[in-house]
C-alpha cells in the first residue's frame, strides 16, 4: 500500500512525537509497504492564526501523488488530521489540548488570547470531523477518555513501543542519582521537582536531560534551583543522543517523570525497559496506565511535599527500587507491545 | 452572594458597561438589569473606571479592568461577552476597546455613532485622526471621508455627519452578533453581522401618584422637563424660541435637568429671550432627585432631531411616571403609537410646540391620558425581564455566532490571501471548495450536518475577492 503519515511539527520542537511518526513509517516499511511523512509546520503560538491552519490542513489533498492514489492517510496530531482523505485512519496523539483540559492552565497561550475562547470554539467544532475517518484510535486510554469526555467521540487505544526498545538495559551497578530525562516545559513539571528536592530528608540528587520549550524557561528552572538552594544535587545534562540517554538510565537508582496528564509518555515504557522504578503523580495522566503503586513505582499527590517524601523513599530503599525496576521490566513484556501489532490494527 | 450562587449556573456572561455613578441612561439600565441576569447566569460585570456604585455588587461579580491590559484569561472564562455601545466617548471608549479584540455581542444603544468616534479623536481616547478617517472610509467609502475631513476640520456637525455616516459599523466590525432596540436597527445594519432587535427594557414602573388634578402648581403655571444628556439634537434653542413666541407662556415654568452641550450659549439664549424667570437650568441632578422632579412634572419634552436612530431609555423612564411628552416625529419615535406620545414634526418644531402648549392648556387631562397610554405601553412592551430573557436568548446561540464569526474571518483572510495571486476564473474554481472547507470546519456536528453550513461563507468569500 501506497501510505502517507500526516502529522504536525512546531519548527525547531521535537519530541516523541516525531520519534513516533517515524518509528510508524519504519514499521510499515519493514511491513512491505510505501510509506511516507507529511509534516504540517505548526504553530500554536499565535492563537490566532489556528484556524487558518486548520484550513490549510483541510484544502490539502493527498488522494494521490503524480498520478498513483495514496490508499491510505494515517493522521496523528491536529490539525493534520483535519486533512480529508477517503481512506483516512486516525491515531489521535493527542488534540489541541488548551481547548480542552488544558484551558485554565496558566502556560498556555489560548486562553491569554483576546480571541482564545472563539478559537477554542473553532477547534472543538473541527475536532467533530475526526469522526469522518474510516477507523479512530487514541494514544492511549488517556487520549482516548479525553475525546470521549470532551468530543463524545470513541477511540480504541493503541500503544506503541518507544524507539529503540529492544536496545534498553539495565547497568549492574548504580549511581547516586534519580533520572528525569524530559523536554523541559511548565507541563513537565521539573520545578515541582526542584521544589520536592528543597524539601527532602535525604540528600536526593537529580538528573535532568532535555531540551527546554524556550531558553527563557530553561534559565528560569535554573535560577530556580539556585532560588531552592538545591543546585548542588542538580546535573543538567542538555540534550543527550539516545545511547548516551539509555546509558543514563541504565545507571539511575529510578526515574522521576511527574508530568501534567501525559499522553502517553515514552519515559515511562522506557524507564521499565530499563528496569527501573518509576515515580510519577496521581495527575500525570498516561503514566498512571502502566505504573502501578508499590510494584513497579511509587504515585504521589502533585505536592512538592508528597514527591518528596516519594523521591526520599526510593532514595533510601535501593532495594526496593531495584525490585520494582524489575517488576516494570516484567510488566512491559506483559503488554506484549509490537510495531507489527499497530500496524496490523491501523490497516484493517 | 453572588458568588455562592453563581456556582451552580451554567451560563456565565461578561457584561461590558458603565456603571452608576457614571451620568448615562445605560449604567442605570445595567443596574437594573443585574438581578435578573443573575438568577440564571454567572455574571461578571467589567468596568473601567476604578470605582462603583455597590449596589452592582449585589448580583454580580465586578472587576475592573485597565483597556490597555485586559485579563484575557478572566475574560475568556465566560460563554459570552455583552458590550453596552452608546455615544458618550467617556464611557464607553474602553469597551469599544475590548470589543475591538474580543469578539461578543454589542448591544447599540445608538445606531448613529458620530458624536463616539468623532469624540474619540476630540478626547484623544484611543483613536487618532488617521485611523478614525480610516475607519469613516471603510465603512461610508470616499466620500465618507471628505465629509469627516470636513467635520475634524470643524466645517460640518457632528450630527450632520451622522446622517450620512453612522458609523455604526465601527462599533459592530469585530461583533459576534448585535442587539438594536428598534425594529429601524434591523435594516440599517451590515448583513454581515446577525442581528436581533429586543425593545428595550426598563423595570417596574415605580407606585405613580399623578398630580391630583389638572390644576397648575402653587405658582401657577404649570411645570414642563426636559432631562438627560443635552446634546444639540434636543432642539433646547427652538424649544426656548417657541415658549418665548408664545402668548401664554407665562403659564409655564421649563426645568431642564442634566448636563447642557454648550450651556453658556443656553444661558445667553435664554436671557436674550426673557425667559430667566420661566426657565432654570438645574445641571446635572442625581437619580432620587430627578425622580422627585418627575413627580412633579407636568409635560416633558423630549425632541430628538436628529436622531441618533435608537429606543430613548429616557423615554421610558418618563413613561414610567406616565408624564406626556413631546417627541419629534423621526427614526424610532415616529414608530411610537399615536396615543403615547405629542408629535412634534422636524419641519414644523415651533409651530407644533406652540400648538401643543395650547392644546394641553385647553384640556391638560388629554395629554395626562396619552402619559398613562405611555406607562401601559411600557408595561406591556419594555419589560426588563423579557428584556433579560432576551439577552440570556442570546447568550444561548453563542456558538452559533462563533461559528458564524469564524466562517467570516477565515473567508475573509482565505479570500484576501487568494486576491493576490488568483485572477477571476482561478478564484471562481476555488472559492466552492474553500468555502465548503470552511463550512465543514465550523458547522456543528458537521459529519452529520455538513450541508447545514453557515450562511454567508460563499458570500464573504465572493466580496473578499
Amino acid at each position: 500500500m501506497r501510505i502517507i503519515i500526516a502529522t504536525v511539527q512546531i519548527p525547531f520542537v521535537s519530541g516523541g512525537a516525531e520519534s513516533h511518526a517515524e518509528g510508524l513509517k519504519s514499521a510499515l516499511m519493514m511491513e512491505g509497504h510505501d510509506a511516507a511523512i507529511v509534516t504540517v509546520p505548526f504553530n500554536p503560538a499565535v492563537p490566532e492564526r489556528i484556524p487558518d491552519q486548520m484550513l490549510a490542513c483541510r484544502l490539502l489533498d493527498l488522494t494521490e501523488i503524480h498520478g498513483a492514489p495514496v490508499d491510505r492517510l494515517i493522521a496523528l496530531k491536529f490539525p493534520a488530521y483535519l486533512v480529508p482523505h477517503p481512506n483516512k485512519v486516525v491515531w489521535v496523539l493527542h488534540q489541541h489540548r488548551a481547548a480542552y483540559d488544558l484551558w485554565d492552565y496558566p502556560f498556555e497561550d489560548l486562553s491569554a488570547s483576546p480571541r482564545g475562547a472563539i478559537v477554542r470554539e473553532a477547534i472543538r467544532r473541527a475536532d467533530q470531523q475526526l469522526a469522518e475517518a474510516k477507523a479512530l484510535f487514541a494514544n492511549s486510554k488517556n487520549v482516548a477518555n479525553r475525546l470521549s469526555h470532551f468530543c463524545g467521540i470513541n477511540a480504541t487505544p493503541l500503544y506503541h513501543p518507544p524507539p529503540n526498545a529492544e536496545s534498553f538495559f539495565c547497568a549492574d551497578e548504580t549511581e547516586d542519582y534519580l533520572f528525569f530525562p524530559s523536554r523541559f516545559s511548565a507541563s513537565k513539571r521539573q520545578s515541582l521537582v526542584l521544589e520536592a528536592l528543597a524539601l527532602t530528608k535525604q540528600k536526593v540528587k537529580v538528573r535532568f536531560a532535555g531540551l527546554p520549550d524556550s531558553p527563557e524557561y530553561g534559565k528560569r528552572l535554573k535560577l530556580l534551583a539556585a532560588k531552592l538552594g538545591v543546585e548542588s544535587r542538580v546535573e543538567w545534562l542538555g540534550f543527550l543522543a539516545e545511547e548516551e540517554k539509555r546509558a543514563t538510565y541504565a545507571r539511575s537508582i529510578a526515574v522521576v517523570f511527574p508530568p501534567v496528564d501525559e499522553d502517553y509518555g515514552y519515559i515511562t515504557l522506557e524507564a521499565m525497559l530499563s528496569s527501573k522504578a518509576v515515580i510519577t503523580c496521581d495527575d500525570s495522566g498516561g503514566p498512571l496506565e502502566f505504573v502501578l503503586h508499590g510494584k513497579t513505582g511509587l504515585i504521589a499527590k502533585p505536592s512538592a511535599a508528597a514527591l518528596a517524601e516519594a523521591l526520599d523513599q526510593l532514595w533510601k530503599e535501593r532495594s526496593v527500587a531495584a525490585k520494582y525496576g524489575r517488576a516494570g521490566r516484567a510488566s512491559y513484556e506483559q503488554l506484549g507491545l509490537s510495531w507489527r501489532e499497530v500496524v496490523r490494527q491501523l490497516l484493517l | 452572594m453572588a458568588r455562592g450562587r453563581a456556582a451552580a449556573l451554567a451560563v456565565k456572561l461578561n457584561f461590558f458597561s458603565p456603571l452608576p455613578p457614571a451620568r448615562s441612561e445605560i449604567a442605570r439600565q445595567t443596574t437594573n438589569l443585574l438581578p435578573l441576569l443573575a438568577q440564571k447566569a454567572e455574571v461578571v460585570v467589567w468596568s473601567s473606571e476604578p470605582q462603583w456604585n455597590p449596589k452592582a455588587e449585589t448580583d454580580a461579580v465586578v472587576r475592573h479592568y485597565d483597556a490597555g491590559h485586559p485579563p484575557w484569561r478572566e475574560i475568556n472564562q465566560a460563554d459570552v461577552t455583552f458590550y453596552q455601545m452608546g455615544n458618550d466617548p467617556r464611557y464607553h471608549h474602553a469597551i469599544w476597546q475590548i470589543s475591538q479584540q474580543h469578539p461578543g455581542v454589542v448591544i447599540l444603544h445608538d445606531l448613529k455613532l458620530q458624536h463616539f468616534f468623532s469624540g474619540l479623536v476630540f478626547h484623544e481616547l484611543g483613536l487618532n485622526r488617521r485611523q478614525y478617517l480610516q475607519l469613516v472610509e471603510r465603512h461610508h467609502g470616499a466620500r465618507g471621508r471628505v465629509l469627516a475631513e470636513s467635520h475634524l476640520r470643524g466645517l460640518l456637525g457632528t450630527e450632520e455627519l451622522a446622517e450620512q455616516c453612522p458609523l455604526a459599523g465601527g462599533a459592530t466590525e469585530n461583533a459576534l452578533a448585535i442587539i438594536v432596540h428598534s425594529q429601524a436597527g434591523l435594516g440599517s445594519l451590515s448583513e454581515d453581522v446577525p442581528v436581533s432587535y429586543l425593545p428595550l427594557g426598563v423595570s417596574e414602573p415605580p407606585p405613580h401618584e399623578m398630580r391630583p388634578s389638572s390644576v397648575p402648581s402653587s405658582t401657577g403655571a404649570y411645570r414642563i422637563s426636559v432631562f438627560g444628556f443635552l446634546g444639540p439634537n434636543r432642539r433646547l434653542p427652538a424649544l426656548l424660541r417657541a415658549l418665548s413666541d408664545f402668548a401664554q407662556r407665562d403659564r409655564f415654568r421649563l426645568d431642564i435637568y442634566g448636563t447642557i452641550e454648550g450651556e453658556e450659549k443656553i444661558h445667553q439664549l435664554v436671557a436674550r429671550l426673557g425667559l430667566n424667570d420661566l426657565v432654570t437650568l438645574h445641571g446635572f441632578v442625581h437619580e432620587d432627585r430627578l425622580d422627585e422632579a418627575l413627580r412633579r412634572t407636568d409635560l416633558v419634552v423630549n425632541m430628538r432631531y436628529p436622531s441618533m436612530g435608537e429606543a430613548s431609555a429616557s423615554q421610558l423612564h418618563l413613561w414610567q411616571y406616565g408624564l406626556p411628552a413631546l417627541v419629534t416625529r423621526t427614526a424610532w419615535y415616529e414608530t411610537l403609537p399615536e396615543n403615547t406620545v405629542a408629535f412634534v414634526r422636524p419641519d414644523h418644531e415651533a409651530e407644533d410646540i406652540q400648538a401643543h402648549l395650547a392644546a394641553f392648556l385647553a384640556d391638560p387631562e388629554k395629554y395626562r391620558e396619552l402619559g398613562r397610554n405611555g406607562r401601559r405601553h411600557v408595561i406591556e412592551n419594555h419589560s426588563i425581564e423579557a428584556y433579560a430573557n432576551g439577552l440570556l436568548e442570546m447568550a444561548a446561540r453563542a456558538p452559533e455566532f462563533q461559528a458564524h464569526w469564524i466562517a467570516r474571518d477565515l473567508a475573509l483572510r482565505a479570500g484576501a490571501a487568494m486576491n493576490a495571486w488568483c485572477d477571476s476564473s482561478t478564484i471562481d474554481a476555488f472559492l466552492p471548495r474553500v468555502a465548503e472547507e470552511i463550512r465543514t470546519l465550523v458547522a456543528e456536528n458537521s459529519f452529520a450536518a455538513l450541508t447545514d453550513g453557515v450562511p454567508g461563507t460563499s458570500t464573504e468569500l465572493a466580496k473578499s475577492v
